[in-house]
């Protein structure tokens, strides 16, 4: 079984009857600061931990109105539903522990849990009573009276099957569960370390003898008969020790004890004496958690640091929780189901050791822990899960709380099984941020991704303090990302979502063989006789234009029948600009010229002459100008356009962006904006504030 | 233990242990056997060979009587968190109706969250008047016949049908169905279980049938039973509930092993639906029966009576236990009960009556006035329902109380309290009780008048005022009935005491037993008719075999009394093996 989903109402941030799905194994929850990723650990805790169960007035969800307040007293509830896991045993002691809170018995079954923190119904008329006298419109009065008089008289009870009939849990049912929550400001240093701890010593004790419990060759007699034997043991060499000690203490004994004969404390045949013996269990005490280093030396484990510490006392903590399931070591009382939830694990971890980490829990699960709840900030931990893992809280731009489920967003089809593929290799610990930001800016290559910060700024918003990410898609497979948030469908992570991608405009000679080649925008129908063309080769920019007004993904492109590229718009607006003329460039005499011909709105045959360098793209442009008679073409679209397409043969482009990028970050130096890099970003910031 | 040829092996003694636990079985043991202390044993074998125990599936054992789950578990010891120990109603109200019967509330139409165990049922003067009405009967085709439906109604059971496959209500003796000229219409029935239903009531063979019933319509619950208990093992079955038996078989089909054990001639439980044929024709595919023969309670004089009686096996007492001749006593059952136990060195000596009224009459040594349900009449006939239901509940209570059933008496006295306190009525019970309790001496020897005076004069109830100053019915009856007369018409669920009917006695031993055999009064006792299970004994007819049930729970000294007895009698009942006391 597994604890396939939660139901929480008016508890903290979760108003009324948020449902969060769960999978089997590993369930990693992100979202942004405050999205109630840790009142999720703590929902679970109420049910399943067997502490803190009272809550206080802040506890409530504070977004119920005074008319709801007036009404009834508010009460939090929060359900675990269970369910069969597809591969149980027909008789399983999953089943016995939760047969008395079925709320379906067909396979696969499902059980409820229910916890509700509320004011006992007969405290109603006093409530009523109370909370109406008070004539006043600030919902701090009635929360002050609430906590003043009745939040005492709250009770917390855990009901099993539907909560309606009122069917509390039996202890049995909760004694199976094993709740172990290490939350983030854990000192885990108090915890362990040395076996005076119970933790350690709980783990030491059970672990005693291991070869001769785990030994499946034995019988559970001879078993018990072999670790007595070694027990006896230990008792007579403890023994031995103790008395070397009586021994040394032989003649300072008579001393310390001399003054009870004389003060009468040994009366009768009374004698005082100092005696004592040791247990092998006594003496775990003794032993202590150290760290042994290749060359011999050994520290103890406080010098670790705390990241160290952090990994050796979750070691430490699955053990136990190894222990505490074991039939054999505690009969009935062993623990049928350990849950483990860990808030932010990343604390005090290097990143690799953050991944490391959650490899091993992902493998190791089963074994020790049967599920496993993991809020966390850390990419590392991210890219180490799978996509089905992951579980994003957001608070999307009508300020709602809503959950997304980036697995389960693609359905079986062969398409979304390649994307849902896709995305898995492509979610990278850079590229996980798309999961945590508020806003996401897609772009198709290295250039933008470098440059758009920096263009952000000079349009005067700021991507950073908006938590707005730019991820480099490589590539045009936008869709299979959007997936992930197109709010249309179920299950998705609803942020906004600018994509910013190039028109590439194509064009293809009207015989059968041929094929759709890149071509220059003042190519665009000039010979429609011998040529099929296409302004725009990229689906994405329709699919997700303005007029289709998507509530949450957008797509922006340059200027149908006169954009290509990024680098090519850049000129394009910036047309007679060097600090776009960067080192790693190359023609930059040439491209020098032709800017200072534009400038001079020099003739278009002026301009092409200048294309000195005698190769063929250079001929393409020249050929292809010349041809072009079509009268949205002046002189001046000309120009820009001639420069712009010899840039672009110029340039390696990563390289490229960088040095523009390093150029624009000082203040003084400007740049136009393309016009619809300017309107992504403006989008993307707008809407989220 | 030694395997035969033939399908029944005999075991030893109590200690003989299978070494296969794992088919089904059926153990076969007369009086005295030491069935309970097999199962005992049975069960820490299981607990120490069986590998389908995992971390939390148990045994389930299910025991006659909740003195029987007591005693099974004392002898169980520590493993007791290994194995449930339980009545059939309660582990069928544990494991089936509590946690599923949500799944029948559409069709039922009761609230789950209100129903909380399951009780004994009468119903008030006001419910059978409102039942009437819904089944379009005639309230005034019954008038004055009011306590003579109750009576009918309070008995009605669950009966599985010959075909296995239907289950429908039935009266319990045929001529029930008859009040006076009119009959009760058989359909009428369901509706009073529902008007319970629909106060979230449940009777304690409704557990039976809700059972059935969840399990027809939900076969996982089949699943979810296997689950828990991979053996499944009950004791007494020969008086098993045959719906219990249908469960029980059908849980058997797979996964979980049944062990059952019994004596076919100890069955006395017919009147509840129990039948002779279930133990013997119960069967499960791969069923081996096993047999202990032996008796090791009863001394060779008991036996000897014992064996007289029983033809188809022959007990011995292995250590060739001797003492007296079980002794017939000639006279009064107080009088004789009185005498002898003054010359009996234990006090562990228990009379064993027929009926409940003799067993009553036994306790308080006291004989009342007849066998009306005075109980039903004080409902019936106090003008006031409310009156009515809770003196009769009040008095209930103190006489459980009396006997140190403290539980029992809370919850008898609390139902008509519920809301008047926070803790569903307790409270309020538990003072009144206590302040009746002091007051006892005042009206145990007076009129149920006495005892409505005193309740009034406590003030902490508010009870309608029985007008005096004018003649009425109901004063009358009041002042009319003895509230001793009362106390007679007690019934005891789990009589511990030592003064016990037949059937209470059930699985139970004691040094000395001293059984009164049904006698009347008012008519003479047809002595031949009341000792024909010495006489002429057939184990076939059921009184005989509760005659001995009676017999065989003695260890040492066996006494019956019988209030005359001819001589040509006293010869025979000498040559069975008895010494003849008269008075």
């Amino acid at each position: 079984m597994y604890i396939s989903k939660i139901q929480i109402s008016n508890f903290r941030g979760f108003k009324s009857s948020v449902v969060i799905d769960f999978h089997e194994g590993i369930n990693v929850i992100i979202g942004a600061n405050n999205s109630g990723k840790s009142n999720l650990l703590k929902a679970l805790s109420l049910i399943f931990s067997d502490k803190n169960k009272r809550l206080t007035t802040d506890d409530f969800n504070k977004q119920i109105t005074i008319q709801e307040i007036k009404k009834r007293p508010p009460k939090v509830q929060i359900s675990a539903f269970i369910k069969e896991s597809d591969s149980e045993e027909l008789y399983s002691d999953d089943l016995v522990t939760v047969s008395t809170a079925l709320i379906k018995l067909e396979k696969p079954y499902e059980a409820r849990l229910t916890y509700e923190f509320y004011l006992p119904e007969n405290e109603l008329g006093e409530y009523s009573e109370k909370i109406n006298q008070a004539r006043t419109d600030d919902i701090e009065d009635y929360w002050k009276i609430i906590k003043d008089y009745f939040i005492r008289k709250y009770t917390y009870k855990i009901f099993v099957g539907s909560p309606e009939n009122k069917t509390i849990v039996d202890y049995d049912v909760l004694n199976k569960f094993d709740f172990q929550f290490l939350d983030a400001i854990r000192d885990v240093e108090r915890d362990m370390f040395t076996g005076k701890n119970i933790l350690l010593k709980e783990v030491l004790d059970f672990f005693i003898d291991y070869d001769i419990k785990n030994d499946s060759s034995k019988k559970k007699e001879e078993k018990i008969e072999a670790i007595n034997e070694k027990r006896e043991k230990f008792r007579k060499d403890a023994k031995n020790l103790i008395d070397n000690l009586q021994g040394r203490m032989q003649i300072g004994k008579e001393e310390i004890l001399k003054y009870a004969k004389e003060t009468g404390a040994s009366i009768g045949n009374v004698i005082p004496n100092i005696e004592g013996e040791i247990t092998d269990n006594e003496l775990l005490s003794a032993l202590k958690l150290i760290v042994e280093y290749e060359n011999g030396v050994k520290l103890p484990a406080s010098h670790n640091g705390l990241g160290y510490n952090n990994l050796i006392y979750i070691s430490l903590l699955l053990s136990k929780m190894q222990k505490d399931a074991s039939g054999e070591y505690l009969g009935s009382n062993a623990k049928i189901f350990p849950i483990l939830a860990i808030e932010e694990p990343e604390a005090h971890l290097h990143p690799s050791m953050q991944y490391k980490f959650l490899k091993f829990l992902k493998n190791n699960q089963k074994k020790e822990v049967r599920q496993i709840f993991i809020t966390t900030h850390s990419p590392n931990i991210t890219a180490a899960v799978d996509l089905d893992d992951i579980i994003v809280f957001c608070i999307n731009n009508k300020n709602e709380f809503c959950i997304g489920y980036p697995g389960k967003v693609f359905g079986d089809s062969p398409e979304d099984q390649k994307s849902k593929a896709y995305v898995s290799r492509f979610l990278d610990v850079t590229k996980s941020d798309m999961l945590f930001a508020k806003g996401i800016i897609f772009v198709e290559g290295i250039s933008e991704q470098l440059l758009l910060p920096t263009l952000a700024e000079k349009v005067k918003e700021d991507l950073i303090g908006n938590h707005i990410t730019v991820i480099n898609i490589g590539g045009r497979y936008f869709d299979h990302f959007l997936k992930i948030f197109d709010s249309n469908k179920e299950y998705v992570i609803n942020k906004k979502v600018a994509c910013i991608t190039d028109l590439d405009p194509q064009r293809k000679e009207r015989i059968k063989e041929k094929k759709f080649s890149e071509c220059y925008p003042f190519e665009l129908f000039v010979d429609e006789e011998k040529y099929e063309y296409k302004c725009c080769s990229n689906q994405l920019v329709e699919k997700y234009n303005e007029q289709k007004n998507h509530p949450n993904i957008r797509c922006f492109s340059q200027q149908i029948g006169f954009g290509k590229t990024f680098e090519y718009e850049l000129l394009l607006c910036n047309p007679c600009s060097e600090i776009l003329l960067t080192e790693s460039m190359s023609n930059i005499e040439e491209i020098k010229s032709l800017m200072g011909a534009c400038e001079n709105k020099d003739s278009i045959d002026k301009m092409l002459s200048l294309l000195k360098t005698k190769n063929d793209k250079n001929e393409r442009i020249k050929n292809s100008i010349t041809v072009n008679k079509r009268e949205q073409w002046d002189d001046n679209e000309k120009r820009k356009h001639i420069i712009a397409a010899r840039y672009l043969n110029s340039i390696e482009k990563g390289l490229n962006s960088l040095e523009i990028t390093q150029k624009l970050e000082k203040d003084e130096v400007n740049i136009n904006v393309p016009e619809y890099i300017g309107e992504a970003i403006k989008w993307v910031c707008r809407e989220i504030e | 233990m030694g395997m035969s040829g033939n399908r029944i092996v005999r075991l030893k003694d109590s200690d003989d242990l299978l070494e296969n636990i794992e088919h089904h079985f059926k153990v076969i043991a007369g009086p005295g056997a030491g069935k309970t202390r097999w199962l005992c044993s049975h069960i820490k074998n299981v607990l120490n060979k069986s590998d389908r125990l995992k971390k939390s599936r148990k045994i389930a054992c299910i025991t006659y009587t909740n003195i029987g789950v007591e005693t099974i578990l004392t002898k169980i010891g520590e493993s007791i968190d290994k194995v449930e120990v339980s009545t059939i109603h309660s582990f069928l109200y544990k494991n089936i109706v509590k946690p599923y019967i949500f799944l029948l509330k559409d069709d039922f139409e009761f609230d789950p969250s209100k129903i909380d165990g399951h009780d004994e049922l009468t119903p008030s003067k006001g419910f059978v008047i409102e039942w009437l009405k819904r089944t379009n009967q005639f309230y005034k085709d019954y008038k004055g016949k009011l306590d003579q439906i109750m009576k009918v109604l309070c008995d009605i059971y669950w009966k599985i049908l010959e075909n296995d496959s239907e289950i429908e209500l039935e009266f319990r003796h045929n001529w029930q169905k008859k009040i006076g000229n009119y009959s009760i219409k058989k359909s009428s029935l369901i509706e009073y279980k529902k008007m319970f239903w629909e106060r979230s009531w449940l009777h304690h063979d409704d557990i039976l049938y809700f059972s059935l019933e969840l399990i027809r319509r939900h076969p996982e619950i089949l699943r979810i039973l296997r689950c828990k208990f991979p053996y499944f093992f009950i004791d007494e079955f020969q008086d098993t509930n045959p719906i219990q038996t249908k469960i029980i078989k059908m849980v058997g089909e797979r996964e979980t092993v049944v062990g059952v054990i019994g004596d076919r001639n100890q069955s006395i439980y017919g009147f509840q639906g129990a039948n002779v044929k279930q133990f013997e024709e119960f069967e499960l595919p791969n069923l081996v029966t096993y047999k202990i023969e032996n008796n090791y309670r009863s001394t060779e004089e008991i036996l000897t009576v014992l064996n007289y009686i029983r033809k188809d096996i022959e007990q011995h007492n292995p250590s060739d236990k001797r003492g007296e001749k079980p002794i017939i006593l000639v006279g009064s059952a107080i009088e004789n009960y009185n005498r002898v136990k003054r010359n009996l060195d234990s006090n562990n000596t228990c009379t064993l009556s027929y009926t409940n009224l003799t067993s009553c009459e036994m306790k308080n040594e006291y004989i009342g006035i007849g066998k009306e349900d005075l109980f039903i009449k004080l409902k019936v006939f106090d003008s006031s329902k409310k009156r009515g239901d809770k003196i009769a509940s009040l008095i209930k209570g103190v006489e459980f109380a009396r006997q140190n059933k403290f539980k029992d008496a809370i919850k008898e006295v609390s139902r008509y309290f519920k809301s008047e306190d926070n803790y569903k009525g307790q409270k309020i019970s538990l003072i009144l009780i206590k302040e009746m309790l002091d007051y006892y001496e005042e009206y145990c020897n007076g009129s149920l008048y006495d005892f409505y005076n005193i309740l009034s004069n406590t003030k902490i109830i508010s009870i309608p005022e029985i007008i005096m100053s004018r003649p009425s019915k109901i004063k009358k009856f009041y002042q009319g009935t003895k509230y001793k007369d009362l106390v007679l018409c007690m019934k005891y669920n789990d009589d511990n005491s030592l003064h016990r009917t037949i059937h209470k006695a059930k699985g139970d031993e004691f040094n000395n037993v001293f059984v009164i055999v049904k006698y009347k009064k008012d008519s003479e006792t047809n002595e031949n008719k009341e000792l024909s299970f010495l006489l002429n004994p057939d184990l076939d007819k059921e009184d005989h075999r509760v005659y001995y049930v009676a017999l065989s729970r003695a260890k040492e000294r066996l006494f019956i009394n019988i209030p005359k007895l001819s001589t040509t009698n006293q010869e025979k009942l000498k040559e069975i093996g008895f010494n003849i006391e008269k008075n």
